[in-house]
């Protein structure tokens, strides 16, 4: 009994709309917390983050908290957890509500002549005609004018009904919401997402070693299926300093099915559970070191994040106490004794060197496409030059559910709020001859605006019913 | 040629706001009916400039304007003032409304033209059928929550008009309350819905470019906020029958989160990918 009562108080609270008005209130708060509190993914690296934490007590607490994340913060996962719960448990006590509402649920609408009669808001036609041929004018009136007659439960009573269905939008929007749970929860546990630079000319054969960054494991479905990408070719253009275009052209192999795809920034190749972005476009000169007797002692492409005349730097495998710092100028040019590059278009390339060993610089200059920088020990000069590009891999399963829900949500708040309902009681009263048909109507959310409409909508009946 | 009359009837719709604003502030201040009167009929041809000035930055640039400040004070304020417009010509009691929405068009297109009036190219990033989409629908919001705003500030003065028992002829030419508050209500249901596409088109876009539906980035955060408050506002007055001053107030109070979403983000956090340019594809 005891186990009964605790359930039907559960029910009640979940079934309340200050509760729910309170979970919605909660979760405002929470979201607004997350853009005021420093966030995890907001420090550039881990350890930048564990410096944070350890700075103050308060971090500490934050940190403990899982406010720091707190978008998958065990607080929000409760306050989730509790509004999809009452979503639940709302949509399923309303349903017989709603059924109701739409009056599917068996019951004939209940009112009296007398009531019409005496309420104040009612209005009335008077005509010659007798309720049964009346009654069958008001059907084919109505049908016309899209509204739906239902006979009342006394004789002679009737309500007409606009947008009957619009309270099924109710439980579309609910409904709605745990479809978006149950994709956003599939694609949550199954996401895999991780990033790729390739050079063109490069290949990717699915070996997980080459990402160079892992953004997101998945809990399920760890396995990923066979995917293979060649990069042919990179194009890309920029107006004014801003990237207006990234094309690049691949090969990509997945299962059996191999073909040719264009990819652009916005227009992802999408093949099976994966797509593929393109986030980053860079240069990668191919670097060669040679010893003073001008035998190689490396060589290599090396990806470099210098458009825009940003710096970059590396360290070659040959000797790893010395650092590349360098400056890109895709169309070089010595303006004034200051450099420079009249465009972003790859036409005459350079780069600005600064080799440092150990924190001491022995060598600054600038080389172009074909000369050598020599730096003592060894000289160093780039022959060939081709684009990178960072792509961005994701495999994740959940899409249906959650475009359904977004749609469904859509339909349902249209049709509850926008094709509201609009009711309108008749009652035929009198005979031989003299009926009057009294009429009162009433709309969900718009009383006021309504009381127009259905001034209107009396008088284009009298007129059906005197024409 | 063309930036040159863009140029001149921007700097023109900035001036008539301004007179109009001042008009507004002015008759409603002094219950002067007849400034009300004439700032409206001031706003229509500056709407009409307004609505040049948004067809020829669409037809100079090829893209919706939606790129840069100006661009989005240019739409989200066509919008604001063409329901303003658009109520007016339908009810001529509606005139108060201008007091919200023509100073908030004018602050927006001010800041606009001083912040970069020429017309930026359009980032990789941005050239998506998606834009107009997701752009439209959130403007429409915008406009129509700051009319819902406007409705909630006409019957917060014409209910304290009412209780101080004041008598005069000024606020009786608003329509009644219950006609207000049923108007603001209606427009808190179109921004409500045009929000919720926006939010959904936006998702569909962010993984076509971001390669996720959502990614918890400040922007998206704000809209849901705001969209959530909304929707609670929605039900207090639907379950729980808030009306009148109650949601009013609540009215004028939500418009600051959209705000707060359109055009403060940008402007206070570095770390959105709602700031479109270079860094979005060259970092």
């Amino acid at each position: 009994m005891t186990g009964y009562v605790l359930y039907r108080k559960v029910i009640r609270l979940f079934n309340n709309v200050k509760f729910s008005a309170c979970l919605i209130a909660l979760l405002t708060l929470v979201y607004f917390l997350g853009l005021v509190l420093p966030q995890k993914r907001m420090f550039p690296a881990r350890e930048a983050y564990e410096k944070w934490v350890d700075a103050s007590l308060l971090n500490k607490c934050l940190d403990w908290a899982g406010f720091t994340d707190i978008y998958l913060s065990p607080l929000t996962v409760l306050l989730l957890g509790l509004f999809f719960i009452n979503l639940l448990v709302v949509t399923l006590k309303r349903f017989p509500l709603i059924l109701g509402r739409m009056y599917f649920s068996g019951e004939k609408p209940s009112f009296r002549v007398a009531e019409l009669k005496a309420s104040k808001s009612a209005t009335f036609i008077t005509t010659t005609k007798e309720a049964g041929e009346l009654s069958q004018q008001l059907g084919r009136f109505f049908s016309r004018q899209r509204w739906s007659l239902l006979e009342g439960k006394d004789a002679n009573t009737f309500l007409a009904v606009k947008n009957r269905l619009s309270p099924a939008g109710f439980l579309l929007f609910h409904l709605s919401f745990l479809l978006c749970l149950a994709g956003g929860l599939s694609i949550a546990y199954t996401r895999f997402s991780a990033k790729l630079a390739l050079t063109e000319g490069q290949t990717f054969e699915g070996d997980i070693r080459q990402f160079h960054r892992i953004d997101r494991e998945p809990k399920m479905f760890k396995s990923l299926p066979s995917l293979a990408l060649l990069l042919d070719k990179v194009d890309y253009s920029f107006e004014k300093g801003t990237p207006t275009e990234l094309v690049a052209d691949l090969q990509v192999a997945y299962r059996s099915d191999k073909r040719r795809e264009i990819l652009r920034i916005n227009e992802p190749i999408n093949r099976g559970p994966f797509t593929l972005l393109a986030q980053t476009i860079g240069v990668s000169p191919l670097f060669i070191v040679r010893d003073r007797g001008g035998r190689e002692l490396d060589g290599a492409y090396v990806s470099l994040n210098v458009l825009n005349e940003r710096e970059d730097a590396f360290r070659l495998a040959f000797d790893r106490r010395y650092l590349f710092t360098v400056t890109f100028f895709p169309d070089y040019l010595l303006r004034d004794g200051k450099e420079t590059t009249r465009s972003i278009q790859v036409k005459n390339p350079a780069f600005h060197l600064r080799i440092e060993r150990e924190g001491d610089k022995i060598y600054e200059g600038t080389i172009r496409r074909g000369a050598r920088a020599d730096a003592g020990p060894f000289t160093i000069g780039f022959n060939d030059l081709r684009f990178w590009v960072e792509f961005q891999l994701v495999r994740e399963y959940g899409k249906s559910p959650l475009i359904l829900g977004f749609v469904l949500a859509a339909i349902g708040l249209i049709m509850r709020l926008v094709f509201y309902q609009k009711r309108v009681k008749l009652a035929i009263d009198g005979a031989n001859g003299h009926s009057r048909i009294y009429l009162e109507g009433t709309s969900e959310y718009f009383p006021h605006s309504f009381e127009d409409e259905f001034r209107t909508l009396a008088d284009k009946l009298k007129q059906y019913l005197e024409g | 040629m063309t930036e040159l009359i863009e140029n001149i009837l921007a700097w023109l719709c900035i001036y008539i706001y301004a007179g109009a604003a001042l008009l507004l502030l002015t008759g409603f201040i002094f219950n002067k009916e007849r400034l009300l009167r004439i700032s409206n009929y001031l706003i229509m041809p500056a709407f009409v400039a307004h609505t040049v000035i948004f067809a020829l930055r669409w037809v100079r640039t090829g893209y919706f304007p939606a790129n840069g400040e100006l661009e989005n004070a240019i739409t989200g304020g066509w919008f604001a003032v063409g329901f303003t417009v658009y109520l007016f010509l339908r009810n001529r009691t509606f005139s108060g409304l201008a007091l919200f929405t023509v100073p908030a068009t004018l602050l927006l297109l001010g800041y606009g033209m001083m912040k970069a009036p020429a017309p930026l190219p359009l980032a990789a990033s941005l050239k998506s059928s998606w834009l107009l989409v997701h752009v439209m629908f959130a403007q429409v919001a915008f406009g129509a929550y700051a009319i819902a705003s406007g409705f909630g500030l006409v019957y917060i003065l014409k209910d304290n008009n009412r209780r101080k028992g004041a008598s005069g002829s000024f606020y009786e030419k608003f329509p009644r309350l219950e006609v207000i508050d049923e108007s603001m209500f209606k427009f808190v249901v179109y921004g409500f819905i045009t929000e919720l596409i926006m939010i959904v088109a936006g998702a569909i876009w962010a993984k076509d470019l971001w390669g996720s539906y959502w990614g918890w980035d400040p922007v998206e955060v704000w809209s849901l906020v705001s969209w959530l408050l909304y929707g609670l506002a929605i039900h207090l007055r639907v379950t729980l029958g808030w009306r009148g001053r109650r949601l009013a107030w609540l009215m004028i109070i939500l418009l600051s989160t959209v705000i707060i979403t359109y055009w403060g983000i940008d402007t206070v956090v570095e770390n959105s990918r709602h700031i479109f340019g270079v860094k979005s594809v060259t970092q």
